[in-house]
C-alpha cells in the first residue's frame, strides 16, 4: 500500500483534496447557518462598549448633581435619595390620534412638570438661592435625559440580545453614534451650568442682555425680562430670559402680553444647528420664528404674528448640539458683534420711524445677565 | 490625530477697557461675570468682561 499517494489523496494541496474541499465548504456552511448570529456578537460587542460609556456618563452627572445640590444642601438633610427618586420621574405626552388642541396638551403637560420641578427642588434645598435653584434644575435635567438614554438604548439591546434577533439590533448599531454625541455634549455641559458659564446657546440673550444695559428691566413673564429703548427712531423693545440663571424664560407669554404695543415687526435671535460641512459661529438671517423647544412656544409665537400681520425675522448663529450646550466657543462668542449690527439693521430696513420693535434673545441664558 | 482624543479646553474670561481698549485674556475664575465691570490695569478706567469662552490648549 502506497501511503503516501494515499496521504496525498486526503491532505494534499491538490483543489479535489477532501481536506481541502471541507476547509472551502465548512465556512460556507457556517456563514450561511450562523452569519447573523456571528455579527449579532461583533455588533452587540461594539454596542456594549457604547452602553457602558453612557452607564458612566450617566453615573458621573448623577454625582456631579448630588455633590453641588449636597454643597447648597449646607447642614440639612442629604438631597440624594430625593434626587435619585426625582431620576425616575418620567413624563407621558398626550395622545395625537386627534390632533385638535394637541400644542395646548403639550404645553401643560410641559409646564407641569416644569412647576413640578421648580417646586421639588426648592423645598429640598430650602436655604438655596434663586439662581442656584435653577441651575439645580438644569442639571436635574441633564442627569434625568442622561438616565433615559441609558435606559432606552439598554432595553432596545437587551431585547434584541435576548431574542438574538440581528435585525432589531441594526438600527441601533445606526443610531449609536448620533446617540453617543449627545450624550456626550450632555455630559460636557454640567461643568458649564454649574459654574454659571455662557453656553453656545446663549448667544442670542448674550446679543440682547449686551443691548439691555444700563436699561431698566420690567418683568415680562415667569422667568422673563423686557427693556424699552430707541434705535434709529424706532421703539424697541428688547426680550430675554433672566439671567444669569441657566434658563429660557417663557418669551410666548412675554409676547401675549405685548399684544397692545402695536408691534410693527419681530427680530429673534438665536442659535441654530449647523449643517455637517457648515462653518461653526457663520451667521445667517431668514424669515419665520426662530426658536426650539417642543414647538409649543413657536406656534404661539406664529399665532400671535399670523393673527396680528407682523413679519417675523431671525437672525441665528449656526453652531454643533455640543457647542449650543457647553461652555461658549470663542468664535461664537465674537460673532455677538456681527449679530448686532444685523439687528440694527434689520431694524431700519424693515419698520418706519416711530414704529415699535419687539427684538427676542432666544436660548439659555446661563451665565448671561442683562 | 488617531488616538489622542477630543482637545482640552479650557474657560477664560476677556475683559476690555471702554477708554483705552486694553483688553485682558484670563483664565476663568469663580466669581467672573459676564458685563461686569472692574477698574482697567491700563488707565484706571472702567474694564467690562466681554466674553467668557472655552479655548483649546495644548495636551
Amino acid at each position: 500500500m502506497n501511503f503516501t499517494a494515499l496521504a496525498d489523496e486526503f491532505f494534499g494541496t491538490g483543489e479535489t483534496s477532501p481536506v481541502m474541499m471541507l476547509v472551502w465548504i465548512l465556512p460556507i456552511v457556517l456563514f450561511v447557518f450562523y452569519g447573523q448570529r456571528i455579527q449579532l456578537y461583533i455588533t452587540s460587542g461594539e454596542i456594549k462598549k457604547g452602553i457602558k460609556k453612557l452607564e458612566a456618563f450617566r453615573d458621573g452627572s448623577r454625582a456631579e448633581l448630588a455633590a453641588y445640590a449636597g454643597g447648597l444642601a449646607g447642614g440639612g438633610p442629604d438631597p440624594g435619595p430625593r434626587i435619585a427618586r426625582f431620576l425616575e420621574n418620567f413624563t407621558i405626552m398626550p395622545v395625537d390620534m386627534d390632533p385638535a388642541g394637541i400644542v395646548e396638551k403639550v404645553r401643560h403637560t410641559v409646564r407641569s412638570r416644569e412647576d413640578y420641578t421648580r417646586r421639588h427642588v426648592a423645598s429640598m434645598l430650602p436655604g438655596a438661592g434663586g439662581e442656584e435653584l435653577v441651575r439645580v434644575q438644569a442639571l436635574l435635567e441633564i442627569a434625568t435625559s442622561l438616565q433615559m438614554v441609558c435606559r432606552v438604548i439598554s432595553h432596545m439591546y437587551l431585547t434584541a440580545k435576548r431574542q438574538n434577533n440581528y435585525p432589531l439590533i441594526l438600527p441601533l448599531q445606526m443610531l449609536m453614534p448620533f446617540v453617543m454625541e449627545q450624550a456626550e455634549a450632555m455630559r460636557d455641559a454640567m461643568p458649564a451650568f454649574r459654574a454659571g458659564q455662557p453656553v453656545g446657546d446663549g448667544i442670542g440673550p448674550m446679543v440682547v442682555g449686551r443691548m439691555m444695559l444700563g436699561l431698566k428691566k420690567e418683568r415680562a413673564a415667569l422667568e422673563t425680562v423686557l427693556a424699552r429703548t430707541e434705535i434709529a427712531g424706532r421703539k424697541v423693545i428688547l426680550l430675554k430670559a433672566e439671567g444669569p440663571a441657566p434658563t429660557v424664560g417663557r418669551p410666548a407669554d412675554a409676547l401675549a402680553a405685548l399684544s397692545g404695543e402695536g408691534l410693527g415687526a419681530i427680530i429673534m435671535v438665536d442659535a441654530a444647528l449647523k449643517m455637517e460641512g457648515e462653518e461653526s459661529a457663520s451667521v445667517a438671517e431668514g424669515f419665520g420664528a426662530a426658536i426650539g423647544g417642543t414647538g409649543t412656544e413657536r406656534f404661539r409665537i406664529e399665532e400671535f404674528a399670523a393673527g396680528a400681520g407682523i413679519p417675523v425675522f431671525s437672525i441665528v448663529v449656526k453652531q454643533s448640539v455640543k457647542e449650543a450646550i457647553t461652555l461658549m466657543t470663542r468664535a461664537i462668542a465674537e460673532s455677538a458683534g456681527t449679530v448686532s449690527g444685523l439687528v440694527r439693521q434689520a431694524i431700519e430696513e424693515n419698520t418706519e420711524g416711530g414704529q415699535s420693535v419687539l427684538v427676542i434673545g432666544v436660548g439659555n441664558t446661563s451665565g448671561v445677565p442683562q | 490625530m488617531l488616538g489622542r482624543g477630543p482637545p482640552r479646553t479650557e474657560a477664560r474670561t476677556l475683559a476690555r477697557c471702554a477708554g483705552c481698549g486694553a483688553e485682558d485674556v484670563r483664565a476663568f475664575a469663580e466669581g467672573d461675570a459676564l458685563f461686569a465691570e472692574s477698574e482697567c490695569g491700563s488707565c484706571g478706567g472702567a474694564s467690562r468682561v466681554e466674553m467668557i469662552f472655552s479655548e483649546e490648549v495644548p495636551r
